[in-house]
């Protein structure tokens, strides 16, 4: 059953066309990992599918209706949540406030403060502080924890591991695994193709804007993906 | 293959240039062809034009919204008075009261120019009136009654009224000259980086600090001459009048309806202010309804002015102001 | 005595500015908008109670009641016309239209009211002359008194709103980051329609007190605005308890102005203000908020 799909959708930066009709979709319960150089277009179409850029063309579908023209906060509403690019995290306030404001949502979700803080133990001592102070690795922990209050049924990183130490990064992904392994719908932007590969279900990888490489990651090299990820000629996807 | 060419000057920019000259001429001729009523009514226009030229230098050009700059309007006058009544001859003293203010604006400017955005505009106002309330303390002045340019009444009406017009149009002309030729050198494209995101031109070199004092400094000169020359044409000197902040929403509504950061915007909304108080200004209340209406509607649905957006729609440049390229011919068959 | 006695009056004038000051600041924090109509508006509540209190004989604390959520709702549809497009015009564009808003409020005020100076005092009975003896030389005005307390509540209230309750968070974080906010669910352009009607309700009740311990006409609001603003300056733009500090400055530093010569009143309030920016920028601002946070 295909929680999300994506049809023809295009969107722009600008003048520049930063997606250019890209179709897929995304089962319930997969993990799909988006691949593709800096500039393909992964972040804008994760932008795109959350609501926060407007898509110039094309159709998003989200548990059978139409979301295209619905505002970011209405899907989020609906069960998509993104962890953006950089955290966003509300620095002024703390963890715990960052967390309390995007939950609460009622209609009895799994995610709790306490499901949270079990899940991820790095902030179970800094409830308390002040977002803005928090490590690289512990404002990315926070940052997913903050999307998991609002009970998503689609899940979106857009890369995760930017700007984190490989320590880091291999902390905010074991908090992931039972994640992943657990049942979620995840769309995740990932630079490192051999942990994408790993992770995930399935791969799609980007370029210029247009899906170059498509298919299940178990059956993929990373070859295959490489050669589409740079363009080159017999990536047939 | 021939170079791409970065030119300043078009063709329709020198017709529009010889199109002003011809103007000008005119005007300079000014009380020798038109009749008193006339001459006087185009003093003012004169001096709404050199105000809403400094606004618009002001907001338009380095993003600085000043809802004080009647405070150098009012100084500008003052400083007239007090020259004249010392002894200076009345129409140097013009000139010499708002070149004091201009230097008066220079260590105002190192503290306001810190100021942001909305600090810096109501921060100004708070200027106008301690400046408001500090003139009326002076028995010269004797408070809200005010006094007069005694001096002028030594000169007979016609010779007043011509020389008033002749220094107006003068320091209109002189003014906007300044502009002209600050906006095409550095400065402008200076303002123009400012203008468009501060920190960014800070960091590429450009003295954002120094920049907006020149531009600060020429404003209150700007105003301050505005304000001597309606003291000449008006000869009477109350302080409410002349430090009132409805001289701001003058030149908010000039500069916005005329278009905001263009050269030529400035001048048609004073021109477009000129007509509306000739055909309007009758009607009190309303009138200033009005005028604060246009300029709520202009702000918020066409904030570049009437000339601002004819511009981008025609693709209008008629001063030369600012570069474009030219691009050499296509050859035929070529790659 | 009648030193302290200014001092005293300095005092709750400056309770008064705290009133008027907290809308100013509080819609700054959440929308990064300096509303210079916000004079102008709280003339229009004055006007709008007195309205109620002469044409229709309502006590004029009745005349609040029914005033707050008027005020509240202008202040939604001031949000929904103009606040939410300037917002999308650039820096400038907020401060040209409410600029022109001011303007047109002014003059339609006077267009309907007059040039008349207008106050709720003769309404309000005894309260404007009442007060408690506290020695043989001072005594307290029960109005300045019930100014004090309505500024303490109001900033406390503000101050619990924004700090404990789920509202509070909603808004602080839309302040923080209106984009990313949508994300979680938060309807951004919701959140600041109710902030600018909170501020509106704020801006009655200041309003309130204008008309009850002074004079107003219609054209009162340019000089409230600069009060505010004096007052969230001195006090400091983040602070909510730094808003009362600074009234409380503005207030005593003018009265005792007012103590050498009555000219000096206004002179020595804008004085003061104007010694806090040179002081400001002189520090330069990370030493400034440092001293700042010490003292405060």
């Amino acid at each position: 059953m295909a929680i999300l799909s994506v049809e023809s959708l295009d969107a722009r930066h600008g003048l520049l066309q930063a997606v250019r009709g890209v179709s897929l979709s995304v089962a319930e319960r997969e993990t799909l990992a988006l691949v593709g150089a800096n500039g393909a277009g992964k972040t804008t179409l994760l932008r795109t599918i959350a609501g926060a850029h407007r898509a110039s063309g094309g159709r998003i579908v989200f548990d059978g209706a139409d979301i295209t023209a619905l505002p970011a906060h209405r899907r989020a509403r609906r069960g998509i949540a993104l962890v953006p690019e950089g955290r966003r995290l509300f620095a002024g306030m703390t963890v715990e406030e960052n967390l309390l404001v995007a939950g609460g949502r009622g209609a009895g979700g799994e995610w709790t403060l306490d499901r949270i803080v079990e899940t991820f133990p790095q902030l179970k001592a800094k409830l308390k502080a002040r977002a803005g102070d928090l490590s690289g690795g512990q404002q990315q922990a926070a940052a997913i924890a903050r999307a998991l209050m609002t009970n998503p049924r689609l899940l979106l990183l857009d890369e995760v591991s930017l700007g984190l130490s490989p320590v880091a990064v291999d902390g905010v992904y074991a908090s992931l695994r039972g994640l992943l392994g657990g049942g979620a719908t995840v769309v995740l932007v990932e630079q490192d193709l051999a942990r994408a590969l790993r992770i995930a279900d399935r791969v799609v990888c980007l370029l210029e804007g247009r899906i170059a490489y498509e298919g299940a990651a178990r059956g993929t090299t990373r070859e295959q993906v490489m050669r589409a990820y740079f363009g080159l000629r017999g990536a047939a996807g | 293959m021939s170079v791409p060419a970065v030119q300043r000057w078009t063709a329709q920019s020198v017709a529009f240039a010889a199109a002003c000259g011809a103007g000008l001429a005119i005007l300079a001729a000014g009380p020798a062809i038109f009749a008193p009523g006339t001459t006087d009514r185009l003093t003012s226009l004169f001096v709404y034009v050199a105000l809403a030229a400094m606004w618009n230098a002001l907001a338009g050009y380095s993003g600085l919204v000043s809802v004080g700059q009647q405070a150098f309007f009012g100084l500008g006058a003052y400083a007239a008075i007090r020259l004249s009544h010392a002894g200076m001859p009345v129409y140097p003293s013009l000139i010499a009261g708002a070149a004091l203010v201009g230097l008066l604006a220079l260590p105002l400017g190192e503290v306001m120019l810190r100021l942001r955005g909305g600090e810096f505009a109501i921060g100004m106002w708070v200027l106008a009136e301690l400046a408001h309330l500090l003139v009326n303390l002076d028995t010269l002045v004797n408070g809200e009654t005010g006094t007069s340019l005694i001096a002028i009444d030594a000169v007979s009406a016609a010779s007043r009224r011509a020389d008033t017009y002749w220094s107006a149009f003068g320091a209109m002309v002189t003014l906007l000259l300044i502009v002209f030729v600050l906006l095409r050198g550095g400065l402008g494209a200076s303002l123009q980086a400012i203008r468009d995101d501060e920190q960014a031109a800070a960091s590429v070199g450009v003295r954002v600090l120094a920049a907006k004092r020149v531009v600060f400094v020429l404003a209150a000169f700007g105003c301050a001459l505005a304000g001597s020359l309606w003291l000449a044409s008006a000869i009477t000197f109350q302080p409410r009048a002349y430090f009132s902040v409805q001289w701001t929403a003058y030149m908010i509504f000039m500069t916005l309806v005329g278009g905001l950061g263009t050269f030529e915007g400035p001048v048609l909304g004073a021109v477009l202010f000129f007509a509306v108080e000739t055909l309007f200004g009758a009607a009190g209340v309303w009138y200033l309804v009005g005028l604060g209406g246009a300029a709520l509607l202009f702000a918020l649905f066409l904030p570049r002015g009437i000339w601002g957006a004819a511009e981008r729609r025609l693709s209008l440049r008629l001063l030369p102001v600012g570069y474009h390229v030219v691009l050499p011919e296509k050859v035929a068959g070529a790659d | 005595m009648i030193l302290l006695n200014q001092i005293l009056q300095g005092v709750f004038l400056g309770a008064y500015y705290a009133l008027i000051a907290c809308g100013l600041s509080f819609l700054f924090g959440v929308m990064r908008i300096v509303n210079l109509a916000h004079g102008s508006l709280a003339v229009l509540a004055a006007f709008l109670m007195f309205g109620l209190s002469d044409r229709l004989g309502l006590s004029p604390w009745l005349a609040l009641l029914a005033a707050v959520p008027v005020m509240a709702l202008v202040g939604w549809l001031l949000q929904l016309l103009v606040l939410e497009r300037s917002l999308r015009g650039g820096a400038l564009v907020p401060l040209l239209s409410t600029f022109g808003l001011a303007i047109v409020l002014d003059n339609l005020l006077f267009e309907g009211f007059g040039a008349d100076t207008r106050s709720l005092s003769p309404y309000i009975g005894d309260l404007s002359f009442a007060s408690w003896a506290l020695t043989n030389d001072i005594s307290v005005g029960q109005l300045d008194v019930l100014g004090l307390a309505a500024a303490v509540v109001l900033l406390g209230g503000l101050q619990m709103l924004l700090a404990r309750t789920r509202l509070g968070r909603v808004i602080r974080a839309t302040a923080e980051d209106p984009e990313i906010v949508g994300l979680i669910g938060i309807d951004a352009r919701a959140v600041y329609a109710l902030a600018t009607a909170i501020a509106m309700a704020l801006v009655a009740i200041a309003g309130a007190f204008l008309a009850m311990r002074a004079t107003f006409t219609p054209y009162s609001g340019g000089a409230q605005l600069i009060f505010a603003f004096e007052t969230v300056v001195i006090g400091g733009f983040g602070s909510l308890w730094g808003t009362l500090a600074g009234g409380i400055v503005l207030g005593v530093a003018q009265n005792l102005g007012a103590y050498v010569s009555p000219n000096m009143f206004l002179i020595s309030g804008h004085v003061v203000f104007l010694a806090v920016l040179v002081a400001r920028v002189w520090l330069g601002e990370v030493s400034w908020r440092r001293l700042r946070a010490r003292v405060a």
